[in-house]
């Protein structure tokens, strides 16, 4: 069952044309690894497909369960269940950890018609899902990603993911700023999360987060489109001699 | 408990010694520097059909702490900003009430002394309040006007902390019914601190057509501390203006001034903050940060933070924002399905809570947060309407 | 009171004295004192200016009259009589000096101090340059390069003349003759200054010097400089020089006026070094100028940068009125006060279009008695979408006797717009000083070096031929503050 479905997408930013007719399209319980150079519009995907301003679509369509999302509005696109991990998480001063989580989740489970979560079964769940991404309590006490180091911002994303249980989750160079460590613990939580019902995309420049998150496709993206695309080797090659062979080749 | 302490005879007639001057020359005009961004005539137009009456309420029973003004204890009323402010003598040409807070000394006690008043439709209030705390003590003191539609609150009040001791003020302003038409207030304030004495005052301005608190404070003695957190709310046509000057007069004193101010519609705000260092504060800490967050394309902004100094080693810095909601963070929220108008509120009650965090005094952080909750209330009303 | 230097005219213009109703007995000739509509007829006549200009100088004495002069909290200087000053004198050949030995020791070791070559210290000085060929093919190469450009850079009474469209289209453009109270008597009396027009598309190839501009000496008293940079054209114009400025005349009162249209960029940088007076401050200037940018074109931008030190009072605001969208307005200032000096000085950022952006650095040193003043106006108004204003305002006390005031006014009407504003005061540290004195360098130098660190940001922005000889200005304004 096709979960998103990215077709012929052209987008800029002001006069920069980034996004050069790309497609793709990700099952149910599929895991796709986009890599590509410094440049290759990489971060723009992901903006574009959350629905931030600043981007210019000029042409084709990107459909999350066969619904059409790009007149849709970011909260909207979030409700219908696309997450976006980013790559440099904004700090919220005056919002602690506790109260944006709860905001977040009784959003979606209105979304959903669910009832919302209060008090002590919230709390569980909360503390449940931040424990097995090893983020302690005094970490939800404090402002979200306020001080926060590079490896925390990243679990904390996670965790957020963990709880707005989407369909389709979009990691956005989520390797980057990670120590060795911290690398193992959002690589299993993002492995944790792999569902027959959700797909991933996993938008890297390096192989070493694929390790840990084992794609099943991966493509390579050079200015603003995809040139080739296969299977899990396909990033080792990368890794081996780098993207210079698919930029001569465009 | 209520407390109506019209003025003694003899404090009256000095008071009444103010009229002519009054006559002669009104209210401020916005000629004077420091009423340039207040135009007090748009605002307090006929003041003849007012009545003049106070009446303040101590729900917590501490009136114990309450007396009349003695005719001989006006002496601070000679201070050099009292003789030079312009309000004074409109102040004092209208007096209709004066009354003295007197913390017993040497109290091992924490005092709490809460005071609310309620002015009315088609009334002035004018009062003439003493605060002493006399050494050692430890107190919590709030002070509460409610102005209706078609008021006029005036308060002038003078605050004198002993050696080592450490008031807490909470100063807030707020309307007591749904119109908000021509509810006015206009204060002066100043604060004299003793050695090694505290004062930390939490201002809020919220609900009031014009609302202008003019505050002086001097550091008087070394090792004291002045710590201020001020909050206006602006909406509709409101007018916000905090207007404060901090005196470095001894060595190794400190202040600290937090503004927050939002203005949403075609409010206006006014932050005019001034830190000055006389040639002997050496080792003075004086810090100012300013923010306003402005909601709506017609609300207008005015901050003037100012630095006097005449010391060399001294460490004084300050700062100043004015902007709208961080785009960057709204996306966030947006991203994770928060609604936009959920994620205004979220962003601008975390604007506002940063500042109850600075509060050191629980009593007091907690009438912020409540101010804050109320004003938050009718924003998402009208928001929905 | 100041004493204008005696003028010599010449016969055949006495007939036209006597049409201005001067008293016959004058035994030489020069307009006397004061100010009336018969001298501005005087001044206009003398340079053969145009009937439009004497009108217009006529109306800005008009409005002049009906002015107040303006009362600065901050800054005392006594009283200026302004019917007490001659507003005339002849352009005169002032008598040269034989050689540099005739010259004041002091200005001598201040030059070298500075390390002014020693041509240029004879010029300065008012010594006949033998070498006369030199410094004339210098400027005539100068004056070639700039023509076959197409770049129009010439006295103002000659640009009045040559390019009268201009200059009408211009002047009074920016700082209209009723603005303030100095800039209507400089509209109504004034001498000479800079005339720029940068056409189309053309980067001005050097840097204009006022020192190569052709100009009567002392004749600064009421300069007015206009610099109009066309599309897509970029120009760096320098004003003032290092070495320490005499002039008998106390009261300085210029204008500026800067325009830039599409694309295009106006640096304009100052570094002043008026004569400071003795050490009581006696004898030194008044330095009122008023100078403003405007950025009408979109993506323009104005940079003021300046280095000010010495006046005995000096009030400028340097400003940029971003009308453009997109344009930007950017202000570097080092303002030193020392002895018994008075500086208020500042600038005024108002932005109008939409993506405006300003910047202000500026860095305020005071020592001695002086007192150090940054006066500030940041206006966003409602048209200013998405406009982003930085304000750094640091100042440096050195010694106990001194004062450094800020002022911001900061106003915004449009909430998309943003704002920061910053300001610190410090000290020199006795651990800064310690370090360098342990280093081997004199306490100085120090300073010197430490003021210099504390200014870089500002020094940066200046043009090369000025940044060498401004930190070395910098330290020897600080001479005696220490200590």
């Amino acid at each position: 069952m096709s979960l998103l479905k990215i077709e012929d997408l052209y987008a800029s930013i002001g006069d920069e044309k980034i996004l050069n007719g790309l497609s793709l399209e990700i099952n149910a319980g599929e895991t796709h690894a986009i890599m590509g150079p410094n440049g290759s519009g990489k971060s723009t995907l992901s903006y574009v497909l959350s629905g931030r301003e600043d981007y210019d679509v000029s042409k084709g369509s990107v459909l999350l369960d066969s619904k059409e999302i790009l007149d849709i509005e970011a909260d909207e696109r979030s409700r219908l269940g696309l997450f976006l991990a980013f790559q440099y998480p904004i700090e919220l001063p005056g919002v602690t950890g506790m109260t944006f989580l709860r905001t977040i989740i009784n959003s979606s489970r209105v979304a959903k018609n669910l009832p919302e979560l209060e008090g002590i079964e919230l709390v569980k769940l909360i503390r449940e899902k931040a424990a097995e991404l090893e983020i302690s309590q005094d970490m939800l006490k404090r402002f979200v990603n306020v001080g926060f180091s590079g490896g925390e911002k990243k679990r904390f994303e996670i965790l957020q993911m963990a709880l707005l249980d989407p369909k389709i989750a979009v990691l956005d160079e989520t390797d980057s700023g990670l120590d060795v460590d911290a690398l193992r613990i959002v690589g299993k939580g993002v492995t944790n999360l792999k569902s027959k019902d959700r797909g991933m995309l996993v938008i890297t420049h390096y192989q070493r987060l694929l390790d840990h998150i084992i794609p099943d496709f991966v493509h390579i993206m050079v200015k603003g489109k995809i040139i080739e695309s296969g299977g899990p080797d396909l990033a080792k090659l990368v890794e081996k001699e780098g993207y210079k062979s698919f930029l001569n080749g465009n | 408990m209520e407390i109506n302490s019209p003025p003694s005879n003899e404090v009256l007639d000095f008071c009444n010694s103010f009229k002519k001057s009054f006559k002669e020359h009104g209210w401020p005009n916005s000629k004077i520097e420091t009423w340039k961004m207040t135009p007090l005539h748009k605002f307090i137009k006929d003041t003849s059909s007012l009545k003049h009456n106070s009446n303040y309420l101590i729900p917590n029973n501490k009136n114990k702490f309450i007396n009349n003004i003695d005719i001989n204890n006006l002496e601070f009323l000679n201070s050099k900003y009292f003789q030079k402010n312009e309000m004074s003598r409109v102040i004092l040409a209208h007096i209709s009430n004066a009354f003295e807070i007197l913390v017993p000394k040497n109290t091992s006690k924490k005092e709490t002394i809460d005071i609310k008043s309620s002015i009315d439709a088609g009334i002035w209030s004018s009062s003439l309040i003493i605060i002493k705390v006399p050494e050692n003590v430890e107190c919590n003191l709030a002070l509460e006007f409610s102005l209706s539609s078609s008021s006029l609150c005036t308060p002038l009040i003078a605050i004198d902390v002993g050696k080592e001791s450490n008031l807490s003020f909470g100063l807030s302003v707020i309307n007591n019914s749904k119109s908000l038409n021509a509810s006015n207030f206009v204060s002066l304030i100043e604060g004299n601190l003793s050695e090694n004495s505290n004062l930390e005052m939490v201002l809020t301005q919220q609900g009031v057509t014009l609302s202008r608190s003019d505050i002086n404070i001097n550091l008087n003695q070394n090792y004291s501390n002045y710590d201020l957190i001020g909050v206006y709310f602006g909406r509709e046509k409101q007018h916000q203006d905090i207007t404060t000057c901090v005196n470095h007069l001894a060595e190794n004193t400190s202040s600290n001034q937090i503004i927050r101010g939002i203005l949403d519609d075609s409010s206006v705000g006014v932050y005019q903050g001034g830190v000055k260092v006389a040639p002997n504060a050496q080792k003075t800490d004086g810090r100012q940060m300013s923010r306003a967050l402005l909601l709506s394309n017609l609300a207008e902004s005015n901050s003037k933070p100012e630095l006097e100094i005449f010391a060399d080693d001294v460490s004084c810095a300050h700062g100043a924002t004015i902007g709208e909601l961080d785009k960057d963070q709204f996306f966030y929220l947006l991203s994770r399905g928060v609604s936009h108008s959920m994620a205004r509120e979220l962003l601008i009650k975390a604007y506002l809570n940063e500042v109850v965090e600075e509060i050191q005094n629980d009593y007091l952080s907690d009438k912020l947060e409540k101010a804050i909750d109320f004003w938050l209330s009718e924003f998402k009303m009208k928001e929905v309407a | 009171m100041p004493i204008q230097e005696e003028t010599i005219e010449q016969v055949n213009l006495a007939t036209s004295k006597y049409k201005y109703g001067f008293s016959t007995d004058l035994e030489v000739d020069k307009a006397p004192k004061g100010l009336n509509e018969n001298i501005i007829r005087l001044i206009s006549s003398k340079k053969n200016e145009p009937k439009w200009m004497l009108d217009w100088r006529l109306k800005a004495f008009e409005i002049w009259k009906k002015m107040k002069e303006p009362e600065w909290a901050k800054v005392n200087y006594p009283k200026i009589d302004y019917q007490d000053i001659y507003y005339y004198s002849a352009p005169k050949n002032t008598e040269k000096l034989k050689s540099l030995d005739e010259v004041d020791p002091e200005l001598l070791k201040t030059y070298e101090k500075l390390g002014i070559p020693l041509n240029e210290q004879k010029a300065l000085a008012g010594v006949a340059v033998d070498a006369v060929f030199d410094s004339v093919s210098v400027v005539t190469t100068f004056r070639k390069q700039l023509e076959e450009k197409g770049v129009i850079f010439c006295p103002i009474s000659e640009a009045i003349k040559t390019h009268p469209e201009l200059v009408k289209r211009y002047i009074g453009s920016v700082i209209p003759r009723h603005d303030n109270y100095f800039s209507a008597l400089n509209s109504a009396v004034f001498t000479d200054g800079s005339f720029v027009y940068i056409p189309k598309g053309v980067r001005c190839p050097m840097e204009l010097s006022t020192y190569f501009r052709i100009n009567e000496k002392n004749t600064g008293q009421f300069e007015r400089t206009l610099i109009i940079a066309d599309d897509d054209s970029y120009v760096s114009y320098l004003e003032g020089c290092t070495a320490p400025q005499r002039d008998e005349n106390q009261l300085h009162a210029a204008v500026v006026e800067l325009i830039t249209h599409d694309n295009a960029e106006i640096k304009y940088s100052t570094v002043q070094n008026w004569f400071p007076g003795d050490e009581n401050g006696k004898g030194g200037i008044f330095n009122f100028v008023t100078k403003r940018g405007s950025c009408l074109g979109k993506n323009s931008k104005i940079s003021w940068t300046q280095v000010e030190t010495g006046s005995a009072v000096t009030w400028k605001y340097p400003s940029c009125i971003l009308h453009g969208d997109n344009s930007v307005g950017e202000f570097y200032s080092v303002a030193i006060t020392n002895n018994f000096q008075q500086a208020d000085t500042g600038t005024k950022m108002i932005h109008l279009g939409k993506n405006t952006k300003s910047t202000i650095i500026s860095k305020g040193i005071s020592a001695g008695k002086s007192q150090n003043t940054y006066r500030g106006k940041v206006l966003m108004q409602p048209g200013a979408k998405n406009a982003r204003n930085f304000t750094q305002c640091d100042s440096l006390l050195i010694g106990d006797k001194c004062g450094a005031h800020t002022i911001p006014y900061i106003t915004s009407k449009n909430p998309s717009a943003n704002i920061e504003h910053e300001a610190t005061t410090s000290k020199i540290s006795e651990d800064q000083l310690f370090y360098c004195l342990s280093r081997g360098l004199s306490e100085e130098e120090a300073v010197s070096l430490i003021v210099n660190g504390f200014c870089k940001e500002v020094m940066k922005e200046l043009p090369m031929e000025f940044s060498v000889e401004a930190q070395k200005l910098i330290g020897i304004s600080l001479e005696g503050s220490v200590g």
